[in-house]
């Protein structure tokens, strides 16, 4: 009986784990902004003091006005230059931060996942969690990009 | 942002970008496309919103934040200088934005306006209000 040997056992496990992952069932579908519609974008910048400012830009449908994607960004006055200090957008279906370091300019880290977005409403929701990730930690975001 | 009243204000601005109408308001653009905006208070200097709007390309969006939690539009654009400052320049420069306020309500919501910037260059603009 070779069906029932350890080998065949741990073959047929990792067929049902493999069957598993490509299920429909749980496979999780990200939200991608309409490529079939036309949109438009928007770009905001408030100014927090004199070498502080958030630029908000929105990618919204043309004819409906919903925000099918965003991104939120800290930025800070170097040398009469505005620099990135953290920023968070939506691309590719996922809520996300990226850090940014005060001597290269560059990304910096890890981005940080903070969560997957799998419908237009979740990624309204995800506006307000920006709002939190950028303008309640403006202090500690301009810590670690002072630092990094 | 240490500054509560401020920070409200900037949270009540970030939320409203929401709705297309208060959007559609905001209507100075900057040479690069964005709509820069500053949040105001009425005794915030004038003279750091004329300065701030030099530095954003010639325009900003005020929104401010009035007693009776109201918001007033004022778009600032600046124009030609001639670089000599008019009779009102020194006193405008020292005058807070609900002066201003006051001064713009009494010219029917547009006034011209000459001020003198920390870097002492004379800057000349237009301010007209906007209906929220």
């Amino acid at each position: 009986m070779s069906g029932n040997s350890k080998q065949d056992r741990q073959k047929s496990n990792r067929r049902i784990a493999r069957k598993a992952q490509a299920s429909p069932i749980n496979a999780v579908e990200l939200w991608e902004p309409p490529s079939d519609e036309p949109v438009r974008e928007e770009l905001y910048s408030i100014a927090i003091s004199p070498v502080d400012r958030v630029v908000v830009r929105m990618t919204r449908r043309e004819l409906t006005d919903e925000m099918v994607s965003f991104a939120v960004i800290q930025q800070t006055n170097q040398r009469t230059d505005w620099v990135n200090v953290a920023a968070v957008d939506t691309r590719h279906g996922t809520l996300h931060v990226h850090w940014y370091a005060r001597t290269t300019g560059e990304r910096t880290g890890a981005t940080e996942h903070v969560k997957n977005l799998t419908s237009e409403a979740e990624v309204n929701g995800a506006y307000d969690l920006a709002y939190e990730l950028i303008l309640e930690k403006w202090e500690q975001n301009k810590a670690r990009w002072h630092n990094a | 942002m240490h500054d509560m009243n401020r920070e409200i204000a900037t949270k009540v601005v970030y939320d409203r970008l929401r709705d297309p109408s208060f959007r559609s308001h905001l209507t100075g653009v900057a040479p690069d496309g964005s709509k820069p905006i500053a949040v105001a208070m009425l005794d915030d200097r004038f003279v750091d919103l004329a300065a701030q709007t030099v530095s954003n390309g010639g325009v900003t969006n005020v929104l401010i934040f009035m007693d009776d939690n109201k918001i007033l539009g004022v778009t600032l654009s600046t124009i030609e200088s001639s670089g000599v400052p008019d009779d009102g320049c020194e006193a405008l420069s020292d005058c807070t934005v609900g002066v201003f306020v006051a001064r713009m309500l009494q010219d029917r919501g547009t006034s011209k306006y000459s001020v003198r910037l920390a870097s002492q260059v004379v800057s000349d603009g237009f301010a007209e209000l906007v209906s929220l």
